[in-house]
């Protein structure tokens, strides 16, 4: 048998689903009727802190700055919509946000941010890494470093949860050296994985019966092979178990309609819904992803249609966290790999911008009300310090309780910075 | 092999795309970007509606004498296109946002604007002065107007709003008349009055083109363009953009595209014509590959045939010159690209046509004598030899 440390593509499918379908079938019964209990309840009870806990909400292709939280009306470049006031004496924001207009008290935005790439294929890693120094090492997403730097939550949930569009299933390729084990679990269209729930006719001998086979089986097949993968199919089936002990999580009859139309009935508003239960159930990262946000061309009424639905489903989701004292331990971002150009282009379009951009943060201590940074009276270029990736990295680890400064990966020996050497949290947003 | 009755045909298109095809005969260069053009019923001024929330004006000038044109040819010309003789008087500027509306009443002195902040004005063209408004609605509409249509008789004003409504004026005295909310939210992208003065239609962002009975305002039906939307991933995309009454009010243009995907959208550009009476669609004009995109403006010309803007991706978008029946357009100009607002004459045969300067895309920092330079709209003056 070849005992290459790295199977071959076949094997690793076969092997995978194997090890999936076995988990999923075995010890579903084991967790049948398990209930979710609430968190916070649960802390409460045994007093202690609440985990901390994040909720990331990626705009992929680029929410225009302009268009949400700095624009700049009336102006070259301002484009045709309005400024709001908002809950934040003295702040403005676009009209295209009207709910999160009364609610930006509860959360800060960072007007300052100013990166480096402005394409898609360098800008998206480069953001969601931190934009590390180059030490010839893949670092993890913020959403994998999370899950290594913070561990999972009490609730033995799974650390990272990724709500997206499309198809789901467990993606290791954003762990980095970090190894497949800390990749995300993803729920496509906000579904549980296939096959969560085992025949309804399996009997509890047979499932015990595949379990150790699987274990058996598991046992034959790491040997010589490398212990990063096994350990990530390990992993992958330890958190289907996990999801399998919370199957109402997922059960959309006990979302109520008011809850739906609250969240806005679109596909951002339903998906903001089951991040929130994750949140909920004690998954330490949850991701919302919405895709189809790179408007190059009519990007006013593209933001018109975009925006209102990001604005619903994001103020819908901080009311609940805020009802629930979540938001004391919950990180809540929401942001793009960069902005938009000021310059309006001959498709009625914005173009990439890493310029002068926005950030939308707050929660976990974090300053409420704040605003950071400026931009100039155009809206083009950063009028006071600018803010990079690695500050905010910097920020939000401070923010979740890890001292960005001085907390090292080990990568099999090598310390690596968990942030940007050349970069500090922003201390005006941490307070 | 061709039959006769074929190459009959044939050589009376050939006639016709000759008759037809125009010059170009002058072009301006306004350092910000339109949205609309129109000129007024005397032929002596020309209105564009700006994205810098102002109305620009420029008046006819007559020509310099053949000796001093040809001295001053030197200097006027851009890529061998000589300035078009119109010079710019002080702009309107009592607009916010950008000016996406612009009608002129057809017995001339007054123009009608409007914003993408909701405000409507009535202002007088003429003089050399910056033009205030005659009346204005700061609030016409909760938001940006997309579109305004006046009556034949140039005494009421339909305005069509993101709020979802139309909204009909009247335009002695600005005074609403009456506002029309079948559109269900959506917001209203297009509207056009019927020549005949008794209908008005609206249409949004759904593809849905309602028929209003003018002055009452009850809905009498409504014509299904759904072609020209599609929900792609979070965006609603496309809509109609542009609604226009041939002038014998036979046939309804329902313009836009047909929407392939959002984000850096896609799709056909194209014409839908309805039969006014029946209210079915009787033909589709496709005015070219899926990257041009938007149907911006049109026109009917009496001679059979419809110009055509239209804008894609940057780069893409031209004016067309489509003659009804045909399956392409007769002419298609080289100059002009991401054309965004048509303008015909009134008296002479000229049709203006606001482009957008090359080069007008483009990620990131990209400063030119270290300034960060935003695109503007040339004007292409187009002429035919005379009027049929």
């Amino acid at each position: 048998m070849n005992r290459h440390p790295r199977c071959n593509a076949e094997q690793h499918r076969l092997s995978r689903r194997r090890v999936l379908q076995g988990a999923l079938g075995l010890c579903a019964g084991a967790w049948w009727g398990l209930r979710h209990r609430g968190l916070s309840a649960a802390f409460a009870a045994e007093g202690k802190e609440p985990p901390r806990q994040v909720l990331f909400v990626w705009l992929d292709g680029g929410l225009s700055q302009l268009e949400s939280w700095d624009p700049k009306p009336g102006t070259q470049f301002g484009g045709p919509f309005r400024a709001i006031a908002t809950s934040v004496p003295g702040l403005h924001i676009c009209e295209l946000l009207p709910e999160m207009a009364k609610r930006m008290h509860h959360v800060a935005v960072v007007r300052s941010v100013s990166t480096k790439d402005n394409s898609h294929s360098a800008g998206v890693p480069r953001i969601l890494r931190g934009d590390p120094k180059n030490r010839g090492v893949v670092y993890p997403y913020l959403g994998s470093a999370v899950a290594k730097l913070l561990g999972p939550c009490p609730s033995g949930m799974p650390p990272y949860i990724w709500v997206k569009p499309g198809s789901g299933g467990f993606i290791d390729k954003y762990a980095g050296f970090l190894g497949p084990k800390y990749g995300a679990l993803a729920l496509g269209e906000g579904r549980p994985p296939q096959n969560l729930l085992p025949p309804k006719d399996l009997p509890e001998q047979d499932l015990h019966d595949r379990h150790r086979l699987r274990r058996l089986v598991n046992r034959h097949f790491v040997a010589g092979r490398n212990a990063q993968i096994n350990d990530a199919y390990e992993h992958a089936y330890h958190m289907a178990q996990a999801l399998m002990s919370r199957r109402k999580l997922f059960d959309e009859s006990t979302i109520s309609d008011e809850e739906r139309d609250r969240y806005g009935r679109t596909q951002i508003g339903q998906h903001m819904i089951v991040a929130r239960r994750m949140l909920e159930a004690g998954a330490r990262f949850v991701q919302v992803t919405s895709y189809g946000w790179d408007t190059h061309g009519d990007n006013f009424l593209a933001h018109r249609s975009l925006v209102p639905k990001f604005d619903r489903a994001l103020a819908a989701v901080i009311d609940d966290l805020v009802a629930s004292g979540r938001i004391e331990h919950t990180l809540i971002i929401a942001m793009s790999e960069f902005g938009r150009t000021p310059r309006i282009n001959g498709h009625v379009g914005r173009d990439h911008w890493p310029e002068a951009w926005s950030v939308l943060t707050g929660g976990c201590g974090l300053q409420r009300g704040a605003v950071i940074g400026a931009t100039d009276q155009q809206g083009v270029f950063v009028k006071t310090e600018p803010y990079d990736i690695g500050h905010l990295f910097h920020t939000w680890f401070t923010a979740l309780g890890i001292d960005s400064q001085h907390t090292e990966y080990d990568n099999n020996g090598q310390p690596l910075p968990i942030a940007h050497d050349d970069c500090f949290p922003i201390k005006e947003l941490l307070g | 092999m061709t039959t006769k009755p074929e190459k009959k045909a044939a050589d009376a298109a050939e006639a016709f795309r000759q008759r037809w095809t125009p010059k170009l005969t002058g072009r301006l260069e306004p350092d910000r970007q339109i949205a609309r053009l129109r000129f007024t019923p005397c032929g002596k001024f020309l209105l564009g509606g700006g994205y810098d929330g102002t109305v620009w004006r420029w008046q006819y000038e007559e020509p310099p004498q053949e000796e001093n044109a040809k001295q001053s040819e030197g200097k006027s010309r851009r890529r061998g296109v000589p300035e078009a003789p119109w010079r710019p008087l002080e702009r309107f500027k009592s607009h916010g946002g950008w000016v996406t509306a612009l009608e002129v009443h057809p017995q001339g002195g007054i123009a009608f604007s409007a914003d993408s902040w909701g405000r409507l004005c009535a202002w007088g063209y003429e003089g050399p002065q910056e033009p205030k408004p005659r009346w204005q609605q700061p609030q016409a509409h909760d938001g940006w107007i997309t579109d305004m249509a006046l009556s034949p008789d140039g005494r009421h004003l339909a305005t069509a709003g993101v709020d979802g409504t139309v909204a009909l004026w009247e335009t002695g005295s600005g005074k609403l008349l009456r506002r029309l909310e079948g559109h269900g939210g959506s917001e209203v992208l297009a509207v056009a009055f019927h020549p005949r003065g008794d209908a008005v239609v609206s249409g949004d962002l759904f593809g849905r083109v309602l028929h209003w009975e003018f002055p009452s305002g009850r809905k009498v039906r409504e014509l299904d363009a759904s072609a020209l939307y599609k929900l792609h991933r979070l965006q609603d995309c496309g809509g109609v953009r542009v609604l226009r009454f041939a002038p014998d009010g036979k046939r309804l243009a329902v313009a836009g595209t047909r929407p392939n995907n959002g984000a850096t959208i896609q799709g056909v550009p194209t014409v839908l014509l309805f039969d006014w009476e029946s209210g079915k669609p009787h033909a589709e004009l496709s005015l070219g590959p899926k990257n041009e995109c938007f149907v911006c403006d049109l026109l009917f010309h009496e001679a059979g045939f419809l110009a055509v803007a239209t804008s894609g991706t940057p780069g893409t978008g031209r004016l067309h010159l489509h003659r009804e029946g045909e399956e392409k357009p007769f002419f298609t100009a080289r100059g002009p690209i991401n054309c965004h607002a048509l303008a015909r004459h009134p008296k002479w045969p000229l049709l203006v046509v606001a482009g957008t300067n090359s080069g007008s895309n483009g990620n990131g920092r990209q400063l030119r004598n270290g300034k960060y330079v935003g695109n503007h709209s040339p004007l292409f003056f187009f002429q035919w030899a005379s009027e049929g």
